[in-house]
């Protein structure tokens, strides 16, 4: 029931993080293949 | 405490400033765009000589017009007051094309250094540069760098950081051993002074701008634009002179310039005339008008046996790796007493979906290496200068073809690369024939079907996908242009570079770029892709459900089965599959691994299995090529979607961009499906 609960826990805090990982890029802008489109000032694409 | 200083390099492209602000921040980049505009910015930092540095790499330009946005940008940001220094770098090798650029920002009045790079090269041509002389004659430092070679960097630094206060008529050191013609001496002054007609022009507008624009900075430059007729300053800074500014005088200034280069050139420059013989000879092969266009294909046809070759023996490694951990995982939650729903949310959704694709990175590393080997050895200028003649047939210029090219690797820096395309029609027409390129994302589905269903002809099936999107692309270009007979204005002026060794620093960090970038992807996008597949897999109108066929995903796929089902791909997994593959194309694969329930689908064995699974479903190599087919040219990933949105600067162009795609897609699947079957 602990190992359950720890790995559903460990799941859904890396999902939220990469949710808000790929929000956060898709807000900048849009990165791939190194590149980043769009991102403006101060805000800087993830690198 | 650390003083801060900002630095500033520019340079033309292809002079090295990349590698030598490479050669600085090392892989510590922060890319963004400068406001307003979707021209990129590049910044690093670093600490030297008790200064926090920040290093700013404008865009690469020939001259400071403002014709471009490159242009713009990196004038603005020179007279802005965020930058203390300015290092034009300039390749030695051909100083008389680059000293153009150092004459326009010599008038800006900010502190330059000249940074001569590829002094390797100059050397191994027997050419001489006088850099006593040449800092005389410009009235600045000038150090002589090798960015490949990683010498000078320090010096340069150095005499950055020293001459950032350099802003006075003191500090320059610059003398004619000729007793000066004009009447105009203002020799002692300025490195570049005109004839006395412009000199006595510039002195008149001065003096009205000093009187009209009291607070103004630099009257000097501003005064040339205007008789430039320079529309920027002409708007902000209007004077009424009509007898001095009595026509565009841009060309005249133009010319005086070069004359200026000429002189410079005569007095620094030893053994001018050696060029680079083997560039030439290399030059007559790949540049051919018969020849140069079966080189290219054949030259990626290299590429991609590569990447199949060397990339697939890797990638062996890779999925032993994946195989060991998803057998451990699955042990081990057993073995923990884990709930069997969790431990398929693991083992089937999370490591078949992310090791699927993660057993692809040596494929991808391949790739990325080639493409990065070319780049800097010269040769993708070449690709540019070859197509030229197709590329005008089309209504574009060679120039388009560079997006292309880059399409390839991935489709968001290619379409970013549409902004070199000064005339917008062409670069809202290359944006949409841009994504029929096959990107590096779509290679894992290659590899995939291609190993299943074609065995020892996989490399070359996989191959005709790029001949078909290349061929894709051309030919609708070709009825855009029937439509729309307007010729592009953009006319092809590319500079080709020497052929050198590639830097292995600039291909090492390159390289790690676009790597990083795919394990952040397999990390983000495809691991939430897999979770959400797995739940509309695993989840049904009853709850939780081990039979995939009562689910959510089935229902969806049932529906959009008649759509595909003309096409060959009438099979509900696969609707599901490529539905999941506009988050990111990759995940078609992973979503293969996770519908069909086979945990390592790149393995000997997981292949057999999937085979089996799509065989005794009717699914077979004429299906398989037509998938390829269909995920070569349907609507791009989200990531891509999204730049069409930004670069275009219009949601309804991006959505009409994407029902294109699919609508070509269909109709080219449904063709070569229809040929097949009659085949």
């Amino acid at each position: 029931m602990l190992v359950t609960g720890i790995i559903v826990l460990g799941v859904a805090v890396y999902a939220v993080w990469a949710v808000r990982k790929i929000r956060k890029d898709r807000k900048n802008g849009s990165c791939c293949g190194g590149s980043c489109s769009g991102c403006v000032g101060k805000e800087y694409c993830s690198k | 405490m650390r003083e801060n200083l900002t630095i500033g390099f520019i340079g033309n492209p292809n002079c090295g400033k990349t590698t030598l602000f490479n050669a600085y921040t090392g892989a510590n980049l922060k890319v963004a765009n400068w406001p307003g505009v979707t021209v990129e910015k590049v910044e690093g930092a670093i600490k030297d000589h008790d200064l926090n540095i920040r290093l700013v790499d404008l865009p690469g330009t020939y001259s400071l017009t403002s014709y471009t946005m490159e242009e713009q940008v990196s004038r603005q940001f020179i007279l802005s007051d965020e930058v203390d220094v300015i290092i034009d770098v300039a390749d030695a090798s051909a100083l008389e094309r680059n000293l153009y650029l150092t004459l326009q920002l010599l008038e800006l009045g900010k502190p330059v250094v000249l940074a001569l790079n590829m002094m390797d090269i100059v050397e191994k041509r027997g050419m001489e540069i006088d850099t006593h002389r040449l800092p005389e004659m410009l009235g600045i430092p000038v150090i002589p760098v090798s960015a490949r070679k990683r010498i000078g960097l320090d010096v340069l630094l150095h005499a950055a950081a020293h001459h950032k206060d350099c802003k006075d008529p003191e500090c320059l050191i610059h003398h004619h051993k000729y007793k000066p013609k004009h009447r105009h001496d203002h020799h002692s002054e300025y490195a570049m002074v005109y004839s006395d007609a412009i000199e006595d022009k510039i002195d008149l507008i001065m003096a009205e701008l000093k009187r009209k624009y009291p607070n103004l900075t630099n009257y000097r430059w501003h005064a040339i634009k205007l008789l430039e007729q320079d529309k920027e300053i002409s708007e902000r800074y209007p004077v009424s002179l009509p007898d001095v500014i009595d026509r565009n005088y841009e060309s005249d200034i133009i010319n005086e310039k070069y004359d200026f280069i000429q002189e410079i050139i005569r007095e620094v420059l030893v053994n001018k005339d050696r060029q680079d013989a083997l560039t030439e000879k290399v030059d007559q092969a790949l540049t051919h008008r018969v020849w140069g266009i079966p080189i290219f294909l054949g030259i990626m046809a290299v590429v991609f046996f590569l990447t199949f070759t060397i990339g697939d023996w890797l990638k062996g490694y890779f999925e032993m790796g994946i195989e060991s951990l998803s057998a451990l995982l699955s042990d081990g939650l057993v073995a923990a007493g884990v709930n069997e729903m969790l431990r398929s949310l693991l083992v089937d959704g999370i490591v078949a979906g992310v090791g699927g694709i993660l057993t692809f990175l040596p494929n991808i590393f391949i790739l990325f290496l080639a493409l990065a080997f070319l780049e800097d050895s010269g040769y993708m200028a070449r690709v540019a200068y070859v197509m030229e003649g197709i590329m005008s047939k089309l209504g574009l210029s060679g120039r388009a073809f560079i997006p292309m090219i880059l399409g390839f690797g991935c489709t968001v820096p290619a379409i970013m690369a549409s902004r070199a395309l000064e005339n917008r029609r062409d670069r809202f027409k290359v944006m949409l024939i841009t994504p029929f390129m096959s990107c590096s994302a779509r290679l894992p589905i290659y590899i995939l079907f291609a190993e299943m269903f074609f065995q020892e002809h996989a490399m070359l099936v996989a191959y005709s996908m790029y001949l078909i999107g290349l061929l894709v692309a051309i030919l609708v270009a070709a009825v855009i242009h029937l439509i729309d007979r307007r010729k592009s204005e953009n006319y092809l002026l590319i500079e080709l570079p020497e052929y050198k060794i590639p830097s292995s620093r600039t291909v090492a960090i390159y390289v790690w770029e676009k790597v990083k970038d795919y394990l952040t992807k397999a990390g983000t996008t495809i691991f939430v892709a897999s979770i959400l597949m797995w739940v509309i897999l695993n989840f049904g109108p009853q709850g939780y459900t081990t039979e995939m066929a009562d689910s959510f995903g089935a229902i969806l796929g049932h529906w959009l089965v008649p759509f595909f089902a003309p096409i060959g791909l009438g099979f509900w997994q696969i609707a599901v599959a490529l539905i999941a593959g506009i988050s990111a194309k990759e995940v078609v694969v992973s979503s293969c691994a996770v519908l069909f329930g086979v945990p390592n689908i790149n393995s000997g064995a997981g292949m057999d299995t999937l085979v089996g699974i799509l065989s005794a479903s009717g699914f077979g190599q004429l299906n398989a090529f037509c998938l390829m087919v269909f995920c070569l040219l349907y609507i791009p990933c989200a990531a891509a979607l999204a730049t069409i949105r930004k670069e275009s600067g219009s949601t309804r162009w991006m959505l009409l961009s994407a029902l294109f795609q699919l609508v070509v897609a269909w109709v080219v699947t449904f063709i070569v499906y229809r040929i097949g079957l009659f085949i």
